[in-house]
């Protein structure tokens, strides 16, 4: 009974927003003051997971609703400060250093500062401001993964590359060997458009530049226009943009929806051969799916430039932060930063943390614990760039990415309007 | 099994001991026995052929005026009351042969149904891009099941009595039982086998129906086994076909509920858009409800850009009073002024 509206030209914005009841009725009334709600980007399948852990919290009732344009909307809220949600999960450190320094967080009890002191590594997520802790690092992604279907590379004599150099050769053997297009890849996400590929350069960059230019990058001491970063978006423009290479091509690339865009990797006759997305994309891949070297899919880290160097790793996650102080919010944020408050999701699967206090082999199923392994052991690992950039240039890269996509702007003109926004 | 005994029992006592010869012969008349048999099976079979491929090329076509004329065509009516004439009466042999002519038909009509389809050719990638009539015959409900009963009833108070015989077309139409069997035919010949499972239940639901309701109204009209130790068989007969009309009605129910609980959303969701803004108005809305949760999808025009959408979320979960999946596209209203001279 279900079918997709069609795209109708001039549509202004697409929004998906997923709303779900969470903990103890479904009935009373929106106006109970008592209900703790909880605001976070998670729709769909992620949203059930996030009602099935608030579920197990028997404190007050808890209301959970996920918005696919969560940057937008949560800011709204804390604009107008009337919808205001007792609990926000922010994907980005930079959102809540804003918030922190607009004074719009309420800083843990000291029950829920301890549980994080104790179980997390909290690594990028650290906000201590004299004494006071104000995010739990609840869910970590790992994004440096390449997807595939080890029995089409199989059956077309492809290998899982060691190098930047053998990734190059074996894209242009698939484009000219092949029906299959070597990439799926979309970045149409309403408000977040762009973001997919802001998660490539930041990969090109570590692994072109190394970690340090990719920190000082972050920092604002390096231009975009730094020949270190821009010859990184001439690699991604050669080696996934340009023609034949990318299924559907540019246009594809600006209309599909994230989360449809490795559909390409699961049809029967594949359209593609690899899809560079993180480790959360395995909730949009099709019911049943196996993960594993001899299942439906599996993935390989991108490469490092050095052949059989163990790659860096671009790591980024989602944070809890606490607006407000109401005892049984308190008793939330409690229950999230205990290994309880993560059990239903990790149960269920689609879910690591930077947790440190729960034996990963135990308490993750199936490839997160991989994901999970992944985290501790890489040598090298940094936070999405683009979290970290404060709001407007993070939509001023944003916007340029996807417009520089489109052809609506050169190279030359993105990098220097990015750093005009940079430099304020 | 008794209870039912105990009805047909006082049924009898109530009604005249015995019809008409004029009403016996009209019912013996359905299907004719011995030579006449074989032209008439092949009568019946050119007339289910012609009739099974109007209905599905109206189908296809989406023409209700033609699927109409198929069910005047289809010769099914005929054998299902003798079969029911053939329950009440506990006569073996015509109920056999009533019986293997409706599977014949059955069969027939389904195969023609997707010989038709295969012949228009064209494949189907949504199940809601299937023409309305079509469509309307995928998902039978209680209703359904009213229209067979009352159909069934119409049928056996019309067939014994000739002078009201000009009211059989109208029963035809009442319940379609061809256009039902070529949408089996069309919908598994497209792959869709839910849908063609749900039209043939449709079909036996209205087979049922007719059978048990024109035996009622048969025995109402006094027809009874000429045998007294046929009676049992009767009560058994009688008993099995209501089984059937109550086994089709588990799934018709599930049907309704699932339409009354689309319905309900709706309404939720209807209002609560009102509430969210009331500028906005709503283009198109597709909701469905599965497992409690509802799911939303929304093409909604209003003035400049929308108000914040989680709102709208959460106000169709307070409603509706559960799980909402939502999803919106939104068009501003943007109106251009030009003239060129």
């Amino acid at each position: 009974m279900k079918r997709r509206l069609a795209g109708l030209a001039g549509v202004a914005g697409v929004v998906a927003v997923v709303a779900l009841i969470a903990s103890c009725s479904g009935s009373s009334s929106d106006g109970d003051t008592d209900a703790v709600t909880v605001f976070g980007p998670w729709v769909g399948a992620d949203a059930d997971a996030m009602a099935d852990v608030l579920d197990g919290f028997d404190g007050a009732e808890v209301r959970y609703t996920g918005s696919g344009d969560f940057v937008t909307d949560f800011d709204v809220r804390i604009g107008s400060g009337l919808d205001r949600p007792d609990v926000a999960l922010v994907p980005q450190p930079a959102i809540i250093d804003e918030l922190i320094a607009s004074g719009d967080l309420v800083p843990f009890s000291d029950e829920v500062a301890s549980a994080v002191a104790d179980g997390f590594a909290p690594g990028s997520w650290d906000r201590t401001e004299d004494g006071f802790v104000y995010v739990l690092p609840y869910r970590s992604n790992v994004k440096s993964l390449v997807w595939y279907r080890p029995e089409v590379f199989a059956a077309n004599g492809w290998a899982v590359p060691a190098s930047m150099d053998e990734l190059e050769a074996l894209v242009t053997e698939i484009q000219s060997g092949s029906v299959i297009v070597p990439w799926c890849f979309s970045i149409f996400a309403g408000g977040e458009t762009g973001w997919p590929a802001t998660d490539w350069i930041e990969d090109l960059v570590l692994r072109e530049s190394g970690p340090e230019v990719y920190d000082q990058w972050v920092d604002g001491e390096i231009d975009f226009s730094d020949p270190r970063i821009q010859r990184v978006f001439e690699t991604f423009d050669r080696l996934v943009l340009a023609q034949g290479r990318v299924l559907g091509g540019r246009s594809d690339v600006l209309e599909v929806e994230v989360a449809r865009a490795g559909d390409g990797l699961f049809t029967t006759e594949p359209g593609c051969a690899m899809f560079k997305q993180a480790s959360f994309a395995t909730t949009w891949f099709p019911d049943g799916t196996s993960i594993s070297p001899g299942g439906d899919v599996d993935f390989f880290i991108l490469p490092d430039e050095e052949p059989d160097a163990t790659p860096p790793l671009l790591v980024a996650g989602t944070g809890a932060v606490q607006l407000s102080a109401r005892p049984e919010v308190d008793e939330m944020m409690a229950y999230l930063a205990s290994p309880e408050g993560a059990d239903a999701w990790a149960s269920r699967g689609g879910y690591v943390s930077a947790r440190t206090d729960v034996d990963p082999d135990r308490y993750y199923r199936g490839v997160d614990a991989r994901f999970s392994a992944l985290l501790q052991n890489a040598p090298v690992t940094r936070f999405d760039a683009s979290d970290q950039f404060d709001s407007t240039l993070r939509e001023a890269v944003l916007d340029g990415i996807t417009a520089w996509i489109a052809g609506r702007v050169t190279l030359d003109e993105l990098l220097a309007s990015l750093d005009e926004v940079a430099a304020g | 099994m008794t209870a039912l005994g105990t009805i047909t029992r006082w049924v009898e006592s109530i009604t005249p001991s015995t019809p008409d010869d004029d009403a016996r012969a009209a019912v013996d008349e359905l299907i004719p026995v011995g030579p006449e048999l074989g032209a008439y099976v092949r009568r019946f079979c050119a007339l289910i052929a012609l009739s099974a491929s109007i209905a599905s090329f109206g189908l296809l076509a989406d023409s209700g005026a033609v699927v109409i004329g198929a069910m005047l065509v289809a010769p099914l009516m005929t054998p299902i009351m003798g079969a029911a004439a053939a329950t009440v009466t506990a006569d073996n042999r015509r109920l056999l042969r009533a019986l293997a002519i409706i599977a014949l038909g059955t069969l027939l009509a389904i195969l023609v149904g997707g010989l038709m389809s295969m012949l228009a050719g064209g494949t189907v990638v949504d199940v809601r891009a299937l023409p309305q009539e079509i469509r309307s015959r995928t998902f039978p409900g209680l209703l359904d099941l009213g229209i067979a009963i009352s159909a069934g009833a119409a049928a056996g108070y019309v067939l014994p009595r000739r002078s009201a015989i000009s009211a059989l077309p109208g029963v035809g139409i009442a319940v379609a039982l061809v256009p039902p069997l070529a949408t089996v035919g069309i919908t598994a010949e497209l792959g869709l086998s839910s849908e063609a499972r749900n039209a043939l239940l449709l079909f036996v639901t209205n087979l049922a129906a007719i059978v048990f309701a024109a035996g009622i109204v048969l025995l109402l009209s006094g027809f009874r086994p000429e045998v007294r130790t046929s009676r049992s068989v009767l009560h058994r007969r009688l008993a099995l076909t209501l089984v059937l009309v109550l086994l089709v009605a588990i799934p018709l129910t599930l049907h309704t509920q699932s339409v009354l609980g689309d319905q309900r959303l709706q309404n939720a969701v209807v209002r609560s858009v009102e509430v969210w803004d009331d500028e906005v108005r709503i283009v198109e809305s597709e909701v469905d409800v599965a497992g409690g949760r509802a799911t939303v999808e929304l093409l909604l025009v209003g003035p400049g850009q929308p108000r914040a959408v989680w709102a709208l979320a959460e106000e169709i979960r307070g409603r509706f009073g559960g799980p909402v999946d939502l999803r919106v596209l939104y068009q501003g209203n943007e109106v251009f002024v030009v003239s060129a001279r």
